[in-house]
């Protein structure tokens, strides 16, 4: 069952302010930081929680922060990616909109961790409720002496700003997000150098996921082998899941990492809608590979048996298919999407997608040629990893898993 | 027609521009700031911020021309962005899609203004709120678990609303510049 532990706020689903979040212990963890921990201190229990990046990629939080450099002349940066643009994923929205001053909690802890003095939070244009939410918890946070200079009087000194995007999924990418944050177009940046290194504004900077950094309140609070007794070993803690699709109780749900997808499906979100077999699982997100009925029913909810399974825990974006659809429409529906995002830097990935997209138009339009198939998973070998980022190997995931492991309905199209 | 901040848009402005050390950062804030009064991103609002900010015009023009939530044509009274990613498809995106392209007269095209100038409708890409599809935001206000039934009564509620508005004078269809634009 799912439980809340981390995030209750989001069992609740009410828009509780600063005096509820203090009644129940909010920002207590800030002034135990501030009173008894150095930041190098903070930082080690974050490595040692084993708390992995949530926002799609699953990178270990506290090895990421480690890559910053020791010393530097230049002002750091943290950055919150509140982008949430990976169908499927709608976690974040209720953490802005339930638990803004956990994030803005989580947010001061790390940059006192890393020695930042001011983060941005960029959330997508749509989010203008979720981002009047913050800045409503910002203010008062800066009324309460929580934010601004000399930070309960403990002597942190650390400013947060809401940043706005303009509907483009390529900005949750994180260096494209920097490139849009400083006012440019959001194309991504060539790696090395991580953005820890050379980020927003030519500055070391750490980018990450809302839920990962709300999930650092409880993490100080609570200690690490607290949060690693919730999960697996490889995967410690709990996870936020976006559950849609063909469910009765489609939601955000907090699970312990290692919980079986079916008891997700059948205990939380009430089971198939209106009693309908599964067919198809994306576990993490659109980008990554369908799962069948048969193997969805082994998976367990955790970074190793996705691995298991040929995919991916990703953002934890459940999408759950029933008998009614048609495979290859899923996949044409989401090759569109990808086609639509590629923001056109790398030729691979602006050609490829398009390519992907127009050829899936013709197969369901029964104009689909004997050659398409095979022509399709030819085209994903030339966009994956040869590109600048993560985009195009993204869009090939749906139309691999798709095509391999339900043939027959592509089959049964082209020859019509 | 020109374009230029008002008094209190200055001062929003100038509270903008505090948030960061380099002032091309407020390119996307700004285009913002004029979207919401104008209702889209008009060649002389590009103008406008790139004088503000002291950018180069194409360099607005062209952060303009990335991000799909800046209309650069005028929309109708109403923007109608329906979600077509694959949870609300599933839930039944799609046949609000046709309800709204027939509403809207809108013909073969997939998007546009209906011949009154009241809605403009878009399609676009996961809203991020797949859990209660179909979902669609109306003048960027979002509205969850949609059916056909519900959306008529929404758009009927605006078109009676709009009745009285369209008198001269008081900011109606017309006052929209450059009217209606297919797209
Ligand atoms: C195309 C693309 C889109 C992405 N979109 C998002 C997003 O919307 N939100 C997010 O947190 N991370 C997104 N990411 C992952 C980020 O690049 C980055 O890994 C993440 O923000 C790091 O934070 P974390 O380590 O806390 O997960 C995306 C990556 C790619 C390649
Ligand atoms: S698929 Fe429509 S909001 Fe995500």
């Amino acid at each position: 069952m799912a439980e809340f532990i981390c995030f209750p706020a989001l069992q609740s689903k009410t828009r509780a302010g600063l005096d509820a979040y203090l009644e129940d212990g909010g920002y207590q963890s800030l002034k135990t930081a501030l009173d008894r921990l150095q930041p190098a201190e903070v930082a080690a229990e974050v490595k040692a929680s084993g708390l992995r990046g949530r926002g799609g990629a699953g990178f270990p939080t506290g090895m990421k922060w480690g890559f910053l450099p020791k010393q530097t002349e230049k002002p750091v940066y943290l950055v919150c990616n509140a982008d949430e643009g990976e169908p499927g994923t709608f976690k974040d929205r209720d953490l802005l909109r339930y638990a803004p001053h956990q994030l803005i909690e989580g947010m001061l802890l790390t940059c006192f961790a890393i020695g930042a003095r001011i983060g941005y939070i960029y959330i997508r244009g749509e989010f203008l409720e979720e981002a009047a939410a913050v800045n409503r918890a910002l203010d008062e946070a800066r009324g309460a002496g929580l934010l601004g200079r000399d930070i309960l009087g403990r002597g942190l000194d650390v400013d947060l700003h809401v940043h706005m995007g303009a509907g483009a999924y390529i900005c949750g990418e994180e260096t494209a997000l920097l490139n849009s944050l400083e006012g440019r177009r959001g194309l991504p940046r060539t790696k090395p150098p991580f953005p820890a290194v050379v980020g927003l504004y030519g500055c070391p900077t750490i980018i990450n996921n809302v839920e990962t950094l709300a999930a650092v309140p409880p993490i100080v609070g609570h200690g690490a082998d607290w949060y690693r007794a919730l999960g697996t070993e490889k995967s410690p803690g709990t996870k936020l899941f976006s559950v849609s699709g063909h469910v009765e109780r489609p939601g955000v749900y907090e699970v312990r990492l290692g919980t079986p997808f079916l008891q997700l499906l059948e205990e939380d979100c009430g089971g198939m809608k209106g009693g309908r077999r599964l067919k198809v699982l994306i576990p993490g997100g659109s980008s990554v590979p369908m799962l069948t009925a048969a193997e969805a029913a082994t998976l367990k909810l955790d970074y190793e048996s996705c691995l298991e399974h040929g995919t991916m825990l990703g953002s934890g974006a459940v999408i759950v298919l029933d008998e009614t659809v048609s495979v290859p429409e899923v996949v044409r529906n989401l090759a569109h999407f990808y086609a639509h995002e590629s923001c056109g830097q790398c030729t691979p990935c602006r050609e490829g997608t398009h390519w992907m997209h127009t050829i899936l138009e013709r197969v369901l339009a029964g104009r689909g040629k004997s050659g398409d198939l095979d022509l399709l998973l030819d085209i994903c070998q030339h966009v994956s990893f040869r590109t600048i980022c993560a985009l195009g190997d993204a869009a090939t995931g749906p139309v691999k898993s798709g095509i391999s492991k339900f043939r027959n309905e592509f089959e049964a199209l082209v020859h019509a | 027609m020109a374009f230029t901040f008002t008094t209190e848009e200055r001062q929003e402005i100038e509270r903008i521009l505090a948030r960061y050390p380099e002032p091309m950062s407020a390119t996307i804030p700004l285009l913002h700031l004029a979207q919401g009064r104008l209702g889209w991103v008009s060649p002389e609002v590009v103008d406008e911020v790139a004088r503000v900010l002291e950018l180069p015009r194409i360099h607005v023009a062209d952060v303009v021309s990335f991000y799909t939530m800046f209309q650069r044509k005028p929309v109708g009274r109403h923007r109608i962005s329906v979600c077509r990613t694959l949870s609300c498809h599933v839930l039944g995106g799609h046949e609000i899609l046709e309800y709204l392209r027939t509403r809207l007269q809108l013909g073969e095209a997939r998007s546009g203004t209906d011949p009154r100038g009241l809605f403009t409708l878009e399609e676009v890409e996961c809203l991020a709120a797949c859990g209660t599809g179909p979902v669609l935001l109306i003048n960027g206000v979002y509205h969850e678990g949609l059916t056909v039934p519900g959306l008529k009564l929404l758009l009927d509620k605006l078109e009676g609303l709009d009745a009285p508005l369209i008198a001269p004078g008081s900011g109606g269809t017309d006052a929209a510049p450059g009217g209606p634009a297919n797209g």
